[in-house]
């Protein structure tokens, strides 16, 4: 059947019966991994509804119709959901994914992906969870698809709901690797200096955050599980959330005093003594924790414009024990990777602290 | 090391432990990390988790502790002692701390368990203590039994030595129940060992109280041990317990088993120890039936073989005989005894007598055994050997020792004087129990045995036919005295109509003489078919037939024509006399016969004899 037969037939369908009949013809072609321009063709028109019928032309652009409403969208979501809840291998369903949600983001598709999302969530659907999950490592869990996705659970689950959900609680044991992914993306969205103030994330998510670790210490390395893709794809770096977790415990001092984050850096200390190394470390970047002591150095200005002693501030002197636990940990389990040496120097910038002083000269002597 | 670092270290732990035990822990955590072979870090944060009653993660410290400093440290020490305190709580007096003990323990690696316990073990002084010790462990952590039974067996094979009783029942009852669904690994000579102690424990179970104990119970669990034995060993498999089934069920899976083993092969001589002592316990126990019940003692003895005239002293040292059935009980009772004499001749041949002997003398089964070897002697017809082993046996019941004297005396041969004189101990001594006069006590094969049970009836049936064997033999002899034809006759009526053969060579005899006098005839003979055949003689010869039956008789058979009538009608009264008599009962009539003519029968029996 050649090209304009295919899409002549499907034109003979309403919406979403088109969308339902697109997506097995885009897998088959995203599979053989030919006339991928085809595949973008069909998922524009049949799927998403982008172009007109009659204008097909590429050359003239798309012309916008209006955009799906909120009824068709509620339509679409069903048959993504029930497409990606039907067997068959992974690594298909994933590339189907990043076909539909990789390139050409547009606000309507990062919208509906959003709303896909959190309608996987509260129905467990754990293969489209797991495709979201590799969706999350392929564009990067820091970038800014991402972070919308993981920005809209935090308000559908957290920020808008009185009580968090069972199935959000029961995330990790559904999809680990998407959970994972997730706790990567959100907390980046917290106690960030990339964002102007730093903000403190709501309490319900660090607890359930917490929650998650502790009954699952091994959940943050759930990253590092190996990706289904077609043979011959490239999968992204991992990164794990243990970095921006630690950030989040070290730095929360400033704000609170919520036994919850002793409860989170405790549990993740735990989890980086979960780590068996065979090969180089990957878990944890040096860089990263560098990043915290810029962050406290810019807190110990502030003290001394207030003319506070750094070493008689409970808070900062919390702030410096957590960064000093997890950097003694992370050195002894081997699962910080980066310039670690480098590290060590950037620590001893910052006024001194006894337990910083024992890390430093321990690590350094090795 | 700098002990001032680590002392802050724990003065961090401390301090936070109230108000914010995960930080505090998370200071123990970077402290184990950066002085990890510090006791006082790794002690605090045991410590820490053991406040908080986190078994767990207490467990993983105390691992780590055990693992580490050995015992030498005082606290550790004091921790383990505490611990093992907790493992010997019993269960329901056990406090908050002791529970969480032993929960910890359970998380704790087997390795540091193992350790913990041998330590424990080792520093207790009296054996029977550690021994209880290890059966705790054993009962608390039954996965731990493969690990550390070997151990506990050992000690109870060594403590056998000082408390046979005590350590026996501690295997038997404690122990080996922990074991059967985790046999462990044990060197062939402790199994064997083992055994021998259960097998003697649960025997002097049976022995002592016999009445009161269920020994089919018992036998099965003796299987069983037989069976973890056999399982530990890699054995062939025996057969379980089946108090239905025959002997002959497990003799031949024994057999098959001999077929395939090595010659003097361990299986082979336990599963026939086995074998032998349940079969001889079979035996044993329906030969002595019970005292409450309405069994019968059943007694071994000579059967008679029809060719009287035959020296039955001429067949010994071939076949073994046939037992033939008397009583019902007594077809178990031959097939329990065939099955331990076939065990015992398997275990007495070259590849297992040192073996065998050794293990029976551990065995309390002496009073078994004695009984039991009388009994083969004479099943085998070692005549020297029974009569040994019979100055050997411990009397327990004069009758039973008159029979088997009787039985000994016909097995020599021809019944002597002294033969004769156990018959009248045994009449003296019928028990109270009739019973039933026995089938198949005569057979014609050359030799056989019977199972004689104790009652009136088939003892006097059993002397009568000592006695008949004997005096049947002048039946032969040239002018046999009418006396001898008449005692005969008293003693066949017994079994009448059985061997009528020897009635009727009788009556044949006497009507070739025209006269026969017989004085006891009033007195014995109420058989009425002998009565009817006394008539019979004197009817067709036309009541010309000199009969003197009568002790008040005496005078008139000198008689002339005249006094004629009178003997007639003397004879007639009589006939009509015995034929009144004709329901006596035959058993009282024929043992007072034996009791009150004994002096009289000897006579005829021996004169001139010289066989005493």
């Amino acid at each position: 059947m050649s090209q304009a037969d295919v899409k002549h037939n499907l034109r003979k369908l309403d919406f979403p019966a088109c969308a339902k009949e697109a997506l097995p013809r885009i897998e088959t072609i995203v599979v053989s991994r030919s006339k991928q321009n085809f595949a973008i063709q069909l998922i524009s028109e049949f799927v998403f509804m982008e172009r007109s019928k009659d204008q097909v032309d590429i050359r003239k652009g798309p012309l916008p119709v209006s955009p799906l409403n909120s009824f068709q969208e509620f339509q679409l979501i069903l048959v993504l959901i029930e497409y990606f809840s039907q067997p068959g291998p992974d690594a298909t369903r994933n590339v189907v994914f990043l076909s539909l949600f990789g390139s050409n983001l547009t606000p309507q598709r990062s919208k509906i992906l959003c709303r896909l999302v959190s309608t996987a969530v509260s129905g467990s659907v754990a293969p489209l969870l797991s495709s979201a999950g590799t969706w999350m490592q392929q564009v990067g869990c820091m970038n800014q698809p991402s972070l919308e996705v993981a920005q809209s659970l935090v308000s559908d689950f957290i920020t808008f709901s009185r009580k968090t959900s069972e199935q959000f609680k029961q995330l990790p044991m559904v999809a680990p690797h998407f959970a994972a992914n997730l706790m990567t993306t959100v907390a980046d969205l917290y106690m960030n200096e990339q964002n102007s103030a730093l903000t403190p994330p709501p309490d319900a998510l660090l607890d359930i955050f917490t929650e998650w670790i502790s009954e699952n210490p091994s959940l943050c390395l759930a990253s590092q599980q190996p990706l289904a893709l077609p043979s011959g794809a490239i999968a992204m770096p991992v990164v794990t959330p243990l970095a921006g977790l630690l950030r989040w415990a070290v730095l929360a001092p400033m704000f609170s005093n919520r036994i919850s984050y002793s409860n989170l850096h405790l549990w993740l200390l735990q989890t980086m003594l979960q780590i068996v190394n065979s090969g180089p470390p990957t878990a944890l970047n040096a860089q990263h924790v560098a990043q915290m002591v810029t962050q406290l150095q810019a807190y110990v200005a502030r003290l001394q414009t207030d003319n506070v002693e750094p070493t008689k501030d409970a808070a900062y002197q919390k702030s410096v024990e957590r960064l000093a636990q997890a950097v003694q940990v992370a050195i002894k389990v081997n699962c910080m990777y980066g310039n670690i040496p480098q590290l060590l120097c950037t620590l001893e910038t910052l006024p001194p602290h006894p337990l910083m002083t024992m890390v430093i000269k321990a690590n350094k002597t090795v | 090391m700098d002990t001032s670092d680590e002392n802050y270290l724990v003065c961090q732990a401390q301090k936070l432990k109230d108000t914010d035990a995960p930080a505090a822990k998370a200071w123990l955590i970077t402290a184990k990390t950066l002085y990890p072979k510090n006791f006082n870090l790794m002690f605090e944060a045991y410590k820490l988790e053991k406040e908080a009653n986190n078994f767990e993660e207490a467990a993983k410290c105390f691992n780590n502790m055990a693992l580490t400093f050995k015992s030498q440290n005082v606290e550790l020490w004091n921790e383990i002692n505490e611990l093992t305190n907790a493992l010997r709580a019993p269960e329901n007096e056990i406090t908050p701390l002791q529970e969480f003990y032993v929960k910890m323990f359970q998380h704790v690696s087997y390795d540091v368990q193992h350790k913990i316990l041998l330590l424990t073990v080792n520093n207790t002084e009296n054996s029977i203590h550690q021994c209880k010790l290890l059966l705790l462990i054993l009962k608390r952590f039954p996965q731990a039994a493969i690990t550390h039974s070997p151990r506990l067996l050992e000690m109870i094979a060594d403590g056998m030595k000082q408390d046979p009783q005590k350590y026996q029942e501690m295997l038997v009852e404690e122990a080996l129940p922990l074991i059967y669904h985790k046999t462990p690994e044990l060197s062939p000579v402790l199994v064997c060992r083992l055994f021998t102690i259960s097998l003697e424990y649960y025997i002097r179970q049976i022995i002592d109280d016999e009445v009161k104990c269920d020994t089919n119970e018992i036998w099965k669990k003796i299987f069983q041990v037989l069976m973890l034995c056999g399982k530990i060993l890699r054995w062939e498999t025996f057969l379980p317990f089946n108090k239905t089934w025959g002997q002959n069920v497990y003799w031949d899976k024994l057999i098959e088993i001999v077929s395939i083993s090595a010659a003097g092969s361990t299986q082979v001589l336990f599963y026939a120890t086995s074998l032998f002592i349940y079969s001889l316990h079979c035996y044993i126990k329906n030969c002595y039936g019970r005292a409450d019940d309405t069994e019968i003692n059943h007694v071994l003895v000579e059967g008679f073989t029809a060719e009287w005239n035959v020296e039955s002293s001429d067949v010994q040292s071939m076949e073994p005989p046939q037992i033939s059935l008397t009583t019902p009980t007594s077809k178990d009772i031959s097939k329990a005894f065939v099955h331990a004499a076939q065990c015992w001749q398997l275990l007495n041949t070259d590849q297992f007598q040192r073996d065998f002997s050794k293990l029976l003398l551990t065995l309390p089964l002496a009073p078994w055994i004695s009984r039991f070897l009388f009994d083969l002697a004479i099943y085998f017809g070692h005549k020297e050997e029974a009569k040994k082993l019979m100055s050997e046996m411990m009397v327990s019941s004069s009758l039973i020792h008159n029979l088997q004297l009787l039985s000994l005396n016909l097995l020599q041969g021809n019944m002597t004087i002294k033969g004769y004189g156990y018959i009248k101990d045994i009449i003296d001594e019928l028990p109270t129990t009739t019973g039933h006069i026995l089938e198949h006590l005569t057979l014609k094969v050359p030799r056989h045995m019977i199972f004689i049970p104790l009652t009136q009836k088939a003892l006097v049936q059993y002397c009568t036919k000592a006695i008949l064997n004997t005096l049947s033999r002048k039946l032969y002899e040239p002018n046999c005295p009418d006396q001898i034809l008449g005692n005969l006759l008293v003693l066949l009526q017994l079994e009448y109509p059985r061997e009528t053969i020897m009635a009727e060579q009788i009556f044949a005899l006497i009507t070739t003489r025209r006269a026969f006098s017989y004085h006891l005839f009033t007195t014995y003979i109420v058989t009425i078919d002998f009565v009817e055949e006394f008539m019979h003689i004197w009817h067709t010869h036309n009541e010309d037939f000199a009969f003197d039956l009568s002790p008040t008789q005496a005078d008139s058979r000198v008689g002339t024509r005249g006094t004629e009538k009178g003997v007639r009608e003397d004879f007639r009264i009589i006939i009509k006399q015995q034929i009144a008599k004709a329901n006596e009962p035959l058993v009282p009539l024929i043992a007072n016969f034996i009791k009150q003519e004994y002096m009289h029968l000897m006579g005829s029996m021996f004169a001139g004899a010289i066989n005493y």
